[in-house]
């Protein structure tokens, strides 16, 4: 009987162990390794979405190209952390990372990673100062899971740093002749890469040139290097007409179109340089709807209590072209009118040999045009744009400004670093009257990273909104 | 609780013989019919005697004038004349109701709880079913010492969570595992792969996988609370195990019908206290003109307007003229064309939110069908449950076959089966957490004056189907809209099943061999209409979950005696346990055409999401139990897993568990006071796995843009390192009764220390992930659990006994893994948007499991916060400890009175301590709907606290002067990315149930031709203390995938319910 028992026992055991038994654990869902290419359309595409994406949500609020009225707390200076971006930002690096470390990969997919790596990382140290960028993504390979936070400084000058990974992906893609699939921005064409990362170069150059002498760099650039000719040419990347590649605030809830308005500084400004692109950026006030259109902003930053002197029928509403339409807005990596407006600048400080006044009409004839707005007749040569000697600086930041409209935080930066247009402080807002120039760190890196993170706020002067980088010191 | 009847069933005929004879005869159990070894047979008032075997046999030389004398603790003594009676077949009735409590502990062994090592305590059929909690988890609330449970905000079919000696587990898991008649079940809470976006769809709560099952169909429910307990039943039962036994055949003449029936009316309580006296707008402001700020603050959501005086105003509900004359409604706005509206009174409208609510009614409808004969038991029974909730146009259906039979197939052979069909569904569960899919969303931003009735006709004039009519277009939802067309139904079947076969060889030597099967296909149907804030040309949405688990395993038993006194039992047995889950999710984010909810309507490309998983674990155990004179236990038991989670090489692990128990009374003359001493002990290790596919990392699929795929890295670092986690779990315990077992006490110390654990730890973002698997540190918990029954009152017509338990324990960071300075275990987001997060870490200076952080104000080193020249307070970015989720201690105490056929039993529950972050607070004080935001309307707010008027290194503070409108204020201070002003203390005392039954006499019973009839009035949740006065502390939230702690996020008003209960047997 006992003999029986043991057969039984046997059988069951044999018919548990199953040779499958490890495979069971095999993710079938998902793939472990996939080609490169996916992933590089997986970065374009995102970093394209969140350029735009934060362009209405933040970046124009800070450079006052919109007002909100009362759910984004950034219009009244109270910043926040960004974390969700500052997560992104980060992931969309290791995809970087991952494609250059590719089996399936080559020089080229290599080279056009670190293009838009060093894209990323300008945005980081841009938004947060001080950022861990020489010891990230190294959890897997290193076992480094609390990086370090680098100085700016170190990011963009350094081996590895920003600069250098532009200039030698320049190189490498001159000399390869090797390919890339899943370019979903310029379909493989490596000649629009190097212009773009020429064109990059020429933004950061522009960007640090107050504290180390780029002088000789930039002019060789401009010289000897291939750069973005039109806005044919150039890094952006329109959304589409179906979902999910649909610009965001057409699917949105009403209340975030309507509760972002024309800025009162934008008013000031377009009205004065009599500007067309009034009328595509902003829509006319509903009391004027039916007469002669009239575009009105509301202060930045005001509380509720401070809008009651206000009639919202009187304040205009952002452009159509931002809502009635899922693909009528393109993100921007880097434009052609940046381009020139950065070539403009260099000039005009001496910086670089060059027209100022032809970079500068280059600058403003792209901007009408990717904005499809018709330059005005007489425009170029009206008392307030022309370039006379006496505010030219002022002018051309001005004119970069309005063509950053919706450039994600690019507006932002240019007026941390040359203070135009000047601003109007948000009459309420709650960071004692000063002008923001970071976010905050992510809590999450006070959680889980803490004596790098605060090591990192002593050396930026302090986790608030108002410790200057080192470009803008 | 059932006192055990007096029964005398001793077959014997009263002859007289004379002379010494041997007689011979068996001893055993009269309730269970178990054998009953090492009792004393003797002849009363002499010397000789002797005890009986294993089997329960004795065999003695007496004389047929003696009296024969069975005397055994536990039992009641019998005395018997010996006659000349040769064979004795003696049934001995147990003492108390302590000693005849059996519980079925490990692979669904049924022991007497008297030999149990380790602390269990079993809830009985009676608790469940005379006052029917839908959730069978809700059952436990109160009733089991170390037991917390917590339901869910969506009402009847919400599920519910239970946590057996506070959380062990970092993992945030920490369910105990469910067992039916031996057989693991799925309690899995598998929620849709929603994100807690802004435009994505929320939350739903599809309930719970052991809310499934009909409370009329348990017999009982056991909950064994520590690792030591659970050991024998893998990995799964690390933090605990809950036995259900389900109800078998009894035996009647003929088939036996029993009724119960049930019908309770639900009422929403804890509705938020709001103000009445200031309508919408801002600095005294309002006019309608389209709700989307075309008026005067109509787009605008907080209540900072005018003083509610009745003035005219022009309003949502306001007359107005459509293009051809006729009257329409001011929110009309497509057929007025700019027509104006007539004003109305602004005035207020205490009960808008409370009207929305309705009466909720639970019918709860049970059959069974019962017979027993020689050759078997068979039950059948049948429960449907029927709700419409509080809650408009939400409901929960279930319908439940239950079949059990048990058959003796041979002498040696018995075959047992359980099956339960289950479909449950509902039409729409409400839509949970922070977002205009939520109700609670809508009313806490809704103007005090606005007139909800008159938004019950929810399309806009002309407009059936394309536009909502509301009081606010530009971010809320008509709430009555969400509710009847934004819909989110269900339908589950689901098949719980097992067979057992045994084979009994000899007496000594059984093989067991049993399989059991659950498997659910449940699908979830979204309909969102047109014009929805989220979705305005509507969308639909399906997502299907299928799950199966079955669970096989053999077992051979075996046991003997040594010598005269020890009895031993053994068994080897060995289980595979196999269990799939298949999701898919599949959404039309646009529809074509209004009210036609599904794919074909799609105006875009569907968007789809699927995960399928599979794990097994094979095992092999064995059991070896000694028991010496029927007062001393020891028990030891191993096994040995082999899990396909684990890395190949690594995925072996053991567990080990020892129990003594010593029944002092057994051994020693005690005190006559002290009827009953019993000291026990555990020690265990054990094992635990974890999910599947937590290896190596995969690329996720992100949307395609255009034709071409996204791929991108997983935001989870996996590891293929992992090892298995341990649990090392130390109980001692006592267990007294005292004055005839009148009183008694259950003490238990316990400590858990989890070492290893598989934890997704938060990692810095700049790694490239948001989190990584890894195995953790070292957690230790202890905590003490005390019960006390008392049969105060005892008489034939009156009777009191009442109950009380108290469970405290918390758990602490012995170990941080290498490298990290501080666990943080996880957080709780409002629109995953991380200004607003919570979060929950453990520090390595005793830091305690559950302590939750946040940002809050700058304050001076006094604790004063520090207030700007603007007269607002200052935030900054720094997490402090806001306080910790879990309680300090729980209480349950319940009474049962009873005089002649009445019965009065109730229920109070009381938790104290424990933190809990408030969106509702947050939300209603920032919109100005909050009672408490009356202060300082009218002149304005200077908050307390201080202002800095030096520098920033050497501050010198001065108390705040400056005043700030009220709107402001609250605006600032109740900011959500401040969680530190939104806290309130969840402790609470809670009436949790009364109920009166009426139990019909015998004589009339007779006479109605029935067996038994009883009546009842039931009621639940009754009052509740506790200091916040808006919503039940109680209820868990729901964000993204998970339920989380220690946040309240827009909870849906709970509800108190009154009812009325027949059951009848005939």
């Amino acid at each position: 009987m006992k003999n029986l028992t043991l057969y039984i026992l046997g059988f069951v055991l044999i018919a548990f162990s199953c040779e499958k038994f490890d495979a069971n654990n095999t993710n079938t869902n998902a793939p472990e390794k996939v080609n490169p290419q996916f992933l590089l359309s997986n970065v374009i595409a995102t970093a394209a979405d969140n350029q735009a994406f934060w362009g209405w949500h933040a970046g124009s609020f800070l450079a006052q190209h919109a007002s909100n009225l009362e759910f984004l707390p950034i219009d009244r200076y109270d910043l926040g952390n960004n974390e969700g971006l500052w997560n992104e930002t980060y992931r969309l690096l290791n995809d970087l990372q991952t494609i250059t470390e590719s089996e399936q990969g080559n020089e080229a997919y290599t080279a056009v990673a670190n293009i838009l790596k060093a894209h990323q990382a300008s945005l980081l140290t841009d938004l947060w100062t001080n950022v861990p960028y020489f010891e990230a993504l190294k959890g897997e390979s290193n076992g480094i899971f609390t990086p370090k936070f680098d100085s700016q400084e170190d990011i963009y000058t350094a081996e590895g740093g920003i600069l250098d990974l532009l200039e030698k992906a320049v190189a490498t893609l001159k000399a390869t002749t090797s390919f890339i699939n899943g370019d979903i921005l310029f379909n493989g064409d490596l000649q629009k890469w190097i212009a773009t990362a020429n064109s990059l170069r020429v933004r950061y150059l522009v960007r640090i040139s107050s504290k180390i002498d780029v002088s000789a760099a930039l002019q060789n650039i401009v010289d000897n290097e291939a750069l973005f000719t039109s806005n044919n040419d150039h890094a952006v990347l329109p959304y589409l007409s179906a979902s999910p590649n649909q610009w965001v605030i057409f699917t949105e809830r009403e209340g975030r179109y309507v509760d972002v308005r024309m800025s009162t500084n934008a008013e000031n400004i377009l009205s004065a340089l009599d500007d067309a692109r009034i009328q595509t950026f902003y829509k006319p006030t509903v009391n004027s709807a039916n007469s002669t259109p009239v575009y009105t902003g509301i202060p930045n930053g005001l509380s509720r209590d401070s809008q009651n002197g206000y009639n919202l029928n009187d304040v205009s509403l952002m452009g159509s072209f931002l809502r009635d339409q899922p693909d009528a807005v393109e993100a921007i990596f880097m434009s052609y009118t940046e381009l020139q407006f950065c070539l403009a600048e260099a000039c005009q400080k001496g910086i670089i040999s060059g027209s100022v006044q032809q970079y500068y009409e280059n600058g403003i004839n792209a901007s009408h045009d990717f904005f499809n707005t018709t330059l005005p007749a007489g425009y170029l040569s009206s008392a307030s744009v022309v370039l006379d000697g006496t505010s030219d600086l002022e002018r051309i930041m001005t004119q970069k400004w309005i063509s950053s409209f919706m450039n994600g935080y690019e507006a932002w930066f240019d007026i941390r670093r040359t203070g135009f247009p000047i601003l109007t402080l948000p009459a309420d807002n709650i960071n004692g009257d000063v002008y923001p120039v970071r976010y905050a760190y992510p809590t999450t890196e006070q959680a889980v990273n803490g004596t790098n993170y605060t090591q990192a706020v002593s050396q930026i002067g302090g986790d608030d909104y108002n410790s200057k980088g080192w470009w803008e010191q | 609780m059932k006192q055990v009847v007096l029964l005398c069933a001793v077959t014997f005929a009263c002859f007289y013989a004379i002379g010494q004879q041997k007689i011979s005869g068996i001893v055993s159990s009269q309730e269970t019919g178990e054998k009953l070894p090492f009792v004393k047979v003797s002849i009363k008032n002499q010397n000789l005697g002797t005890d009986t075997d294993l089997t329960g046999a004795f065999e003695l030389n007496a004389k047929s004038s003696d009296t024969l004398s069975v005397v055994t603790s536990g039992y009641k003594p019998f005395y018997v004349l010996v006659g000349n009676q040769l064979t004795f077949n003696i049934k001995l009735i147990s003492e108390a109701q302590v000693f005849s409590e059996f519980v079925i502990t490990a692979l669904g062994l049924k022991r007497s709880k008297r030999d149990l090592g380790y602390a269990v305590q079993t809830v009985k059929s009676d608790a469940l079913t005379e006052v029917r909690n839908p959730n069978l988890i809700n059952s436990l609330a109160g009733r089991v010492a170390g037991v917390q449970t917590t339901a869910g905000s969506s009402g009847v079919g919400s599920s519910s969570r239970v946590i057996i000696r506070g959380e062990t587990s970092l993992s945030g898991n920490n369910q105990p595992l469910f067992v039916v008649d031996g057989v693991p079940v799925s309690n899995d809470f598998i929620a849709n792969n929603t994100e807690n976006l802004e435009n994505d769809f929320q939350e739903v709560d599809y309930g719970n996988g052991v809310g499934d099952i009909s409370p009329d169909d348990i017999e009982s429910i056991s909950v064994l609370k520590g690792p030591g307990a659970a050991a024998l039943y893998g990995s799964r039962a690390a933090n605990g195990v809950i036995v259900i036994q389900t109800k078998e055949g009894k035996k009647t003449d003929g088939v036996g019908i029993s009724i119960n029936s049930s019908v309770t009316f639900e009422k929403i309580a804890f509705l938020p206290q709001l103000q009445n006296r200031y309508g919408q707008g801002s600095g005294g402001n309002f006019a309608y003109e389209d709700g989307l700020g075309g008026g005067i603050n109509d787009g605008g959501l907080t209540s900072f307007g005018a003083e509610l005086n009745g003035q005219l105003v022009t309003q949502y509900d306001g007359e107005s003229l459509d293009t051809d004359g006729n009257i329409v409604r001011g929110g009309d706005v497509i057929a007025r064309n700019g027509n104006p509206i007539s004003a109305t009174p602004f005035s207020a409208n205490p009960n808008n939110i409370e009207s929305f609510f309705q009466t909720g009614v639970t019918s709860q409808q049970n059959v069974s069908l019962s017979t027993a004969n020689d050759l078997g038991s068979y039950r059948f029974s049948y429960s449907r449950l029927d709700n419409s909730g509080t809650i408009p146009n939400t409901d929960y259906t279930r319908n439940n076959i239950a079949m059990t039979a048990n058959m003796k197939l041979t002498d040696k052979l018995r075959l047992r089966t359980y099956a339960n069909f289950i479909n449950s569904g509902s039409t729409n569960r409400p839509a949970l957490g922070y977002g205009s899919e939520n109700v609670m969303y809508s009313f806490l931003w809704m103007g005090r004056q606005v007139n909800l009735e008159n938004a019950q006709d929810y399309w806009q004039a002309g407009q059936e189907g394309f536009q909502q009519f509301n009081y606010n277009t530009q971010w809320l939802d008509n709430p009555y809209f969400t509710q009847l067309e934004n819909t989110n139904g269900f339908n589950k079947n689901r098949l719980l099943g097992n067979a057992m076969l045994s084979y009994a060889f000899t007496d000594k030597l059984s093989l067991r061999f049993r399989s059991g099967i659950d498997s659910y296909t449940d699908i979830r149907t979204s309909k969102r209409a047109f014009s929805t804030q989220r979705y305005k040309n509507g969308a639909y949405r399906e997502d299907e979950v299928n799950f199966t688990e079955l669970n096989t395993d053999l077992l051979l038993s075996y046991e003997n005696r040594i010598g005269e006194h020890i009895n031993w039992n053994s068994a080897i047995g060995a289980n595979n346990f196999t269990q799939q889950t298949n999701y898919k999710s599949l959404t039309a984010g646009q529809l074509s055409v209004p009210n036609i909810y599904n794919f074909q309507n799609s105006k875009i490309p569907l968007v789809a999401s699927q995960f399928n998983a599979q794990k097994s674990i094979n095992s092999v155990y064995g059991i070896l139990g000694f028991n010496y004179k029927r007062f001393l236990y020891v028990d030891a038991n191993v096994r040995n897993d082999w899990s396909t989670t684990l890395p190949v090489d690594n995925n072996s692990f053991a567990y080990y568990s020892t129990s003594a128990a010593f029944i002092a009374s057994e051994l020693w003359e005690l005190p006559e006071w002290l009827t009953y001493a019993k000291l026990r002990a555990s020690s265990s290790s054990v094992g635990n796995d974890t999910d599947p596919f937590q290896l190596s990392n995969t690329f996720a699929f992100n949307q395609n843009y255009a034709s071409s795929p996204l791929l991108t890295n997983s935001s989870t670092l996996l590891n293929a390192d992992l090892r298995p986690e341990r649990i090392n779990a130390l109980e001692v315990g006592t267990e007294l009764y005292f004055l005839n077992d009148r009183l008694g006490l259950d003490l238990t110390l316990y400590q858990n220390t989890a070492k290893d654990q598989i934890i997704s730890l938060p990692v810095s973002g700049a790694t490239g992930y948001t989190s990584r698997v890894v195995n953790g540190g070292e957690i230790q918990s202890r905590g003490i659990e005390i019960m006390l029954s008392a049969d105060v009152v005892k008489k034939k017509d009156f009777s009191w006994n009442f109950f009380a338990n108290f469970s405290k324990g918390a758990a602490f960071v012995q170990a941080l893994p290498e490298g990290i300075d501080q666990y943080t275990t996880g957080f709780a987001r409002v629109y995953s948007s991380s200004a607003n997060t919570v979060f929950y870490i453990a520090d390595a200076d005793g830091g305690r499991i559950g302590d939750m952080y946040g940002t809050g104000f700058k304050k001076t080193e006094d604790g004063q916060i520090i207030y700007g020249a603007d007269g607002l307070p200052i935030r900054d970015n720094e997490l402090r400890k806001l306080g910790n989720y879990n309680p300090d201690f729980i209480v349950g105490f319940g009474n049962e009175l009873k005089y002649k056929g009445f019965a009065l039993n109730f229920l109070i529950d009381w938790r104290q301590g424990g933190t809990i972050v408030s969106r509702t607070k947050a939300i209603g004080s920032t919109s100005g709907v909050l009672e408490e935001t009356l202060e300082g309307r009218e002149d304005g707010i200077i908050g307390e606290g201080v202002v800095n008027v030096g520098t920033e290194d050497k501050p010198e503070y001065i108390p705040n002067t400056t005043p700030v409108s009220a709107a402001e204020y609250y605006n600032q201070f109740y900011n959500r990315a401040n969680e530190e002003s939104s806290l309130y203390d969840a402790s609470y005392i809670k009436l949790r149930q009364v109920g009166l039954t009426y139990t019909f006499p015998d004589k009339w019973v007779e006479k109605m031709k029935l067996n038994s009839f009883k009546v009842g009035v039931i009621a639940t949740n009754l009052f509740t203390i506790t200091e916040n006065p808006h919503f039940d502390p109680e209820l868990s939230a729901m964000q993204g995938t998970n339920q989380v702690f220690g946040v309240e996020d827009l909870s849906y008003p709970s509800s108190r319910s009154l009812g009325f209960n027949v059951q009848l047997t005939f």
